[in-house]
């Protein structure tokens, strides 16, 4: 008996409203900061690249299926979490917008703390056609204007303050930067001096207009539940209408309607209504095809139905059968990895013997700058690196004898070793490399005569970087590759082999060119990785001297130079980066995306990737951009992808006017800054001294949404309203055309009778 | 003041030699009755004033171009790394890497505390935590190990002492600390040899493929052949 009495409060509880705060609140907890657990499953610090929701169908003028497709790989997680929202929406209703959506939920609940006075009501707006006007202009003319999409984005200001408030200095730049502050601006505006907070749902939101549409779509089908009015229930009271937090539900000659379109399946109205007529109900019977009961159409009497019982789902449990694939698979790969190694362990000669010494452990000793001077080559790991079958003597060219001198052991990165190049026979070298880079904006740093003890001094951050700061004796094979590579050469071998026969075949083909299309170079993480290195350190690039051409004097680095680093992880290709999406893009991607990827020039070159003569082409590039080359999308190379703006911690370096800068979004500032102080100053006055009043109506809105949607000539002046008058006033409509109904039937009959007896 | 010393620490020898069960370490025992005269004095003054090591200097941003084998220097835990460093050997360009490859197999008073007349023997050494012990060569009086850590109370002593000294007592200690000890060390050849090591490798539970690799090895015959010093070793000799 308890436990049924206990079950039942549950049952009460979720059906409350303080059910759905309490799942909102929870999901603010997973989604944004201080905690951040669900992005951080994604290895993300925000809701967006991989986990972007809202911008993979954006439709760029002139972009192609292998664009879109691409978009949509790069956002995978986000389009997998939309499609399910979505389909959760078809059969259930919008369960993701109504309850669990912290982006909609938190100003909802923020807007609960103020007194409705100083708030603006924006439920009686037409909200259908400004939300597919203004969701139609998001996907096709904001891309094409060149207007990012998270420029108007909730689901990057709401996080970002949350960051600010658990103190991250990256929520704090982006909510003082101009764009973030316009954004704080229409959150407040559209959400927390909203009268019930969902005005951003309810115009602005492309994943809430898509849900819409869903949402309208699933409630034509019978089986499906929806927010629904009983209409011979619904007294007329208005009670579901003025609880209703998106402006869904409209009185229509004394009847509520539920609008599908904008519903939320909050079930704020469910628990409003006193009679039951509004409630979680299949489609109502009497819009099925009416009955003929002797000639007259007869609507049978809607039954109620309650909603039914949720049933506990079958947990995920693995199959004796899955465990063990599971382990043959993992047993699998397991046995690959230990082969891959000892494939990957190929000894290859040392004829000059220096291994005899350098193969020896602890070979070393601290030079007079206290440096560790490490002698102990690896052999192991020499051997299956990239120069492994480059005798040592073939870069330290001048050493015969020891104790060696510094100076004769100097590479030369560029010399000729004597290894052949495989495609045309002749010595192999890194000349063309080294050419492209004597060019590039880095031409200072060595190329030859690098030794151990230089290496002191290179170290210095003032230095240019030579050829070994980016580049080291890396493995030829990396090791995560490594299976991959042995798939690839056994195919080789047992397929191609069959008619590609031969030695050199096997050497140059299979090994040598195959570890080059298996993309061994390095991954866009990487690139990044590199260029940090250097770009990173703040002091030491405030003192670069950069010479933008040939012919001009060298100038002295500014904001955007010191701080390029920060400033591309902030945008979309630096963030995929760092969550390891393979769709990130790296400094070399945009500043040498052809050629051996050396020659970055600076952006006043006309030869520079990076020139505004040669954006189109670059960000086209290795089928990144594709449709940026036709004319309607000149806007969109005018993104900023080293906005300081959003950069933490660069104030320093800037004035309040450069930070403001003279842009659209400044002077939107102008307006919404100040209403938006407005409204915060006169809700809090109205919230703390001016209770008086229950029943004051928002102060924009209110009147027209009382006429409108209420259909109400005159508030109440106080108290609720009487309900129960509305009934007998509804009954009593009721029982008038009930007797009309009867009125009429008789008069049918009368005449058929009539019709029969003559 | 010197006298005073020296014969206190001859007092403590001849009260240590009468009585065995509470005998002290030879080396401490030698420290505390070091002797040295003016000249000595005054060389390790201009020594002290003259000599910098250099400040052991953490890895550099900018990586070695090749993968090196990591070197082991926490091996070490002797307290003569206190001043000398873990790579103690740089003075000579032909042997410092050779000789610092030692601090892997053996403990500084090894090669460098070899008392006249009396034998010692040579046994490892265990230091370092339970889970992974490290082994050390290290020599042994009747006292037991003569290889000190910093923690041993008597050269812990020392230790705050050179701290808080000045110029002359900084002297004095380091006479004392260094006089017991040979600073050059045995050569090349008196261990790697098969004829009458210093070292005998077979009782150190080293198999016979081991002791033939090091007794018989080319480069510390080349390193060790005095007839070569000032001369550079080719490459190509290496290999015959």
């Amino acid at each position: 008996m308890k436990s049924f009495e206990w079950k039942g409060k549950l049952k009460a509880f979720i059906r409350s409203r303080g059910f759905r705060y309490l799942t909102i609140g929870l999901m603010t907890l997973l989604l944004f900061a201080p905690l951040m657990l669900i992005p951080q499953l994604f290895e993300q610090s925000d809701l967006c690249g991989g986990l972007c929701m809202r911008r993979f169908f954006l439709l760029f003028p002139g972009m192609g299926w292998s664009d879109f497709s691409r978009q949509l790989q790069m956002a995978a997680v986000g389009v997998g979490l939309l499609t399910a929202i979505l389909t959760v929406t078809f059969f259930f209703g919008r369960l993701w917008c109504g309850y669990l959506c912290p982006m909609g939920g938190v100003p909802e609940l923020v807007s609960r703390l103020f007194h409705d006075r100083w708030k603006i009501d924006y439920r009686s707006l037409p909200q259908v056609p400004i939300r597919y006007g203004y969701f139609i202009t998001y996907i096709v003319l904001l891309p094409a204007i060149g207007f990012s999409a998270c420029t108007l984005c909730n689901f990057i200001t709401l996080p970002r303050l949350f960051e600010a408030l658990s103190g991250d200095l990256r929520g704090i730049a982006y909510l003082i930067s101009t764009i973030g502050a316009v954004n704080l601006g229409l959150l407040v505006l559209l959400g927390f001096f909203a009268k019930l907070g969902r005005g951003y749902c309810q115009f602005l939101c492309p994943i809430g207009a898509m849900d819409g549409l869903v949402n309208r779509l699933g409630a034509t089908l019978p089986f499906v539940r929806r927010v629904r009015v009983e209409r011979s229930r619904c007294t007329g009271c208005r009670a579901c209408a003025e609880v209703c937090i998106c402006g869904a539900v409209r009185m229509v000659d004394r009847i509520a309607v539920v609008d599908q379109l904008s519903c939320m399946s909050c079930r704020e109205c469910v628990v409003a209504c006193e009679w039951g007529a509004i409630d979680w109900l299949h489609m109502p019977s009497h819009q099925k095809p009416k009955r003929l009961k002797k000639g007259i159409e007869l609507a049978p009497i809607p039954v109620w139905t309650s909603v039914s019982p949720v049933k506990a789902k079958n947990r995920f449990r693995l199959s004796r059968r899955g465990t063990a694939t599971v382990a043959v698979i993992l047993v699998v790969l397991l046995a690959g990895f230990q082969l891959s190694d000892a494939w990957g362990g190929e000894r290859q000669s040392d004829p000059d013997g220096c291994l005899v010494c350098h193969a020896a452990q602890g070979l070393a000793y601290r030079d007079d700058n206290g440096m560790l001077r490490n002698a102990s080559i690896d052999s192991e790991h020499y051997f299956s690196s990239l120069h492994g079958n480059v005798p040592c003597r073939d870069c330290h060219r001048e050493i015969r004898e020891y104790p060696h001198q510094e100076k004769n052991g100097a590479v030369d990165c560029a010399a000729s070793c004597h290894l052949e190049e495989p495609s045309q026979g002749e010595a192999y070298s890194h000349q063309a490399v080294a050419d492209e880079f004597v060019e590039s904006v880095h031409g200072k740093g060595a190329v030859d005569g690098l030794t151990g003890a230089n290496r002191w001094d290179e170290n210095r951050n003032d230095r240019p970087p030579s050829c070994r700061r980016c580049h080291s004796n890396t493995l030829y094979i990396p090791e995560e590759k490594r299976t991959l590579f042995k798939e690839a050469f056994d195919h080789e071998e047992a397929v191609c082999g069959n008619c590609h026969q031969g030695d050199v075949w096997q050497g140059q083909m299979g090994g040598h060119i195959l570890r080059r299309l298996l993309g061994a170079r390095w991954s866009p993480r990487e690139e990044v990785a590199m260029c940090n290195d250097c770009h990173k350190d703040q002091a030491a690039m405030a003192k670069v001297e950069r010479q933008p051409m040939p012919d001009e004097t060298a100038k002295p680095s500014d904001a955007h130079f010191i701080h390029a680093s920060e400033s591309f992880d902030m945008t979309l290709h630096g963030r995929l980066i760092d969550e390891g999406n393979p769709f990130g893009v790296s400094c070399n991607g945009c500043h040498a995306p052809e050629g051996f990827r050396h020659g970055v020039r600076p952006t006043e070159d006309p030869d520079a990737a990076v020139n505004p003569q040669n954006l189109a082409k670059m960000c086209g590039t290795s089928g990144c951009h594709g449709y940026v080359e036709n004319g309607l999308n000149k806007n969109f190379l005018l993104t900023d992808m080293h906005d300081l703006d959003w950069v933490p911690g660069v104030f320093a370096h800037q004035s309040i006017l450069e930070l403001l800068g003279d842009s659209n979004w400044t002077r939107t500032l102008f307006i919404v800054l100040p209403a938006a102080g407005l409204f915060l100053l006169m809700s809090l006055v109205w919230t703390l001294f001016m209770r008086g009043d229950p029943n004051a109506l928002p102060v924009l809105g209110g009147r027209r949404f009382e006429t409108l949607f209420l259909s109400r000539k005159k508030r109440p002046k106080q108290g609720a309203p009487k309900t129960e008058e509305m009934v007998f006033e509804r009954l009593r409509i009721l029982r008038s055309q009930r007797r009309w109904i009867a009125k009429l039937n008789e008069m049918r009959m009368h005449k058929r009778h009539k019709g029969d007896s003559s | 003041m010197n006298r005073i010393q020296t014969s206190g620490g001859w007092l403590v020898l001849l009260f240590l030699m009468t009585a065995p069960a509470r005998a002290e370490s030879l080396y401490l025992q030698q420290m505390a009755g070091a002797r040295w005269d003016t000249q000595a004095f005054e060389e390790t003054l201009t020594l002290l004033r003259q000599h910098h090591d250099p400040k052991p200097q953490p890895e550099l941003k900018l990586p070695p171009f090749h993968q090196q084998k990591e070197i082991r220097i926490e091996v070490q835990r002797e307290f003569c790394v206190e001043c000398h460093t873990t790579l103690p050997h740089r003075e000579s360009e032909r042997l410092r890497s050779y000789l610092n490859m030692h601090v892997n197999t053996l403990t500084c008073t090894s090669c460098h505390f070899r008392p006249q007349g009396v034998e010692l023997d040579y046994r490892f050494w265990t230091l370092g935590e339970a889970q992974s012990p490290q082994r050390l060569i290290a020599p042994y009086s009747q006292a037991g190990a003569e290889t000190f850590p910093p923690e041993q109370p008597e050269i812990a002593r020392q230790l705050q002492a050179w701290k808080q000294a000045d110029e002359p007592q900084k002297v004095q200690l380091h006479l004392q600390i260094h006089t017991p000890l040979d600073k050059q060390g045995p050569s090349c050849r008196s261990c790697h040899t098969r004829q009458e090591p210093l070292l005998n490798l077979q009782s150190l539970d080293y198999d016979e493929a081991a002791v033939r690799k090091i007794q018989e090895d080319r480069i510390a015959r080349y390193l060790g052949d005095e007839s070569l010093e000032d001369q550079p070793i080719q490459l190509i000799d290496l290999l015959r």
